[in-house]
């Protein structure tokens, strides 16, 4: 038993979209990524790959392959199940040929969506999603939500991770019905520990003058060059919808 | 329990945000202000819970903990897992932000629906039969959700349905092992502190 939270962080990450307004990454990024996961086909991946290629080499490399890796382990095991199980031709009487087609695109386009997204908008971190979601409109409880979840899961990691600790060196050998009970009590007493901490953060939160109003001390300014960054994904945007059309030309 | 970037095809991606937004509307409606520190406290314990890595036989596995969530927070548990996944993708970098909706539907819907079939029972019966309702409710759970994330792959390819079944087969051990952490969690509960049991609604 033992709590996976060494890759942690909710701060922001530096990416080459850091000097455009981030609203225009918030939304240059959900719509390409829309309109790739809309595709069913190997064509119009040729000018979709364009900017996540563009983003992955000019960012972190080191980082963006890191959060990669797990996800391409799940992608691998979608592929296999895919091959296994799709109906149709069979390549050495076991692999579906239509499933292993369909497993390498999905797997395409889980790399493509996956980098960027991850740079347009994962990296703005959780006080920069705030402020963008603020600005659109978004309820002040859900964002508040996002704040306190986020301040509670560093709060109470380090408790989690010492009843782990605890639980691993006390009964190293517990199995069984033991071990799922174990288990339960820890989650129930980290339970009644939130509760506890909730009234006091709350008590705190009443003392400051209520909630939320932090994502207006960021303050966000659309330019022309803001402008020209939409421009440049709705020309992206263009190209692969147009690519299945140009392809059976 | 997760479903990937990529896989899903567009309808069914505006389907899933479609309902989790109601949920999480909803959620959020009846949702006490004054509860919505204890709100972000509760999912964020479930959310560390659900990263302790447990072996079962020769592999390992990340707990759903799905029951035990619908059972403390109710309705709340829409806008709760709808965070705690936004919150997986920008701390860990695992999950999607498109699959966000569908995702959030396949484990808030059973938390849901769990709180509404076993959550009065749960708090108004004794120890043992409180454990028993809480065995049913953490195994119903996990076997919704992978209920769900083959109704999303099913309709999003009629031939998804073979990867479907393999899911859900491999979904059922796991629907054991939390129905027996919930029995105990809910025995815990009544035991110590039922005041948890009650809720975060108004």
């Amino acid at each position: 038993m033992r709590l996976d939270i060494s890759s942690l962080n909710a701060g922001a990450r530096l990416t080459p979209l850091d000097s455009f307004d981030p609203r225009a990454r918030f939304l240059c990024g959900l719509a390409l990524a829309i309109v790739l996961a809309s595709v069913r086909s190997f064509p119009p991946l040729v000018p979709g790959a364009l900017i996540p290629l563009l983003l992955f080499f000019s960012g972190d490399v080191r980082a963006s392959g890191r959060a990669l890796v797990s996800l391409n382990v799940v992608s691998a095991f979608v592929g296999l199940l895919l091959a296994l199980t799709y109906p149709g031709g069979r390549v050495w009487g076991l692999f579906s040929r239509e499933g292993l087609r369909l497993g390498v695109l999905i797997a395409l386009k889980l790399n493509l969506i996956s980098v960027l997204l991850f740079h347009t908008i994962l990296a703005l971190g959780v006080s920069g999603v705030d402020s963008v979601l603020s600005r659109f409109g978004v309820s002040e409880k859900l964002r508040v939500l996002l704040l306190l979840s986020t301040r509670s899961i560093l709060i109470l990691m380090e408790r989690v991770a010492t009843r782990v600790l605890a639980v691993r060196l006390r009964g190293p050998d517990v199995k069984g019905l033991l071990r799922w009970k174990t288990l339960a009590c820890m989650l129930g007493t980290t339970l009644l520990h939130s509760s506890d901490r909730a009234e006091r953060a709350m008590l705190a939160i009443r003392c400051r003058g209520g909630l939320a109003g932090f994502s207006q001390g960021r303050p966000m300014i659309w330019s022309v060059k803001d402008a020209l960054l939409c421009l440049f994904f709705g020309l992206n945007v263009a190209a692969i919808l147009l690519t299945p059309f140009v392809w059976r030309l | 329990m997760h479903i990937s970037e990529g896989i899903l095809s567009t309808q069914m991606l505006a389907a899933g945000w479609a309902v989790a937004g109601v949920g999480v509307a909803v959620g959020l409606k009846k949702l006490d202000t004054d509860k919505i520190a204890r709100v972000a406290f509760f999912s964020s314990a479930f959310f560390l819970a659900s990263l302790v890595n447990v072996r079962i036989g020769p592999s390992s596995t990340h707990l759903s903990l799905i029951a035990p969530l619908g059972l403390v927070l109710g309705w709340s548990a829409f806008p709760a897992v709808m965070i705690a996944l936004l919150l997986q993708a920008l701390l860990l970098q695992f999950g999607g932000l498109l699959v966000l909706g569908a995702n959030t539907v396949n484990i808030a819907l059973p938390a849901l629906i769990v709180y509404l079939l076993f959550g009065s029972h749960i708090r108004s019966s004794d120890g043992k039969v409180a454990s028993v309702l809480g065995f049913l409710s953490g195994f119903l759970a996990v076997v919704l959700c992978a209920v769900g994330v083959a109704f999303f792959l099913g309709m999003t390819d009629a031939n998804f349905m073979g990867i479907a079944g393999v899911i859900f087969a491999a979904h059922l051990p796991l629907a054991v092992v939390e129905g027996l952490i919930t029995m105990f969690l809910v025995a815990f509960l009544k035991r110590i502190s039922p005041d948890i049991l009650m809720g975060v609604e108004r």
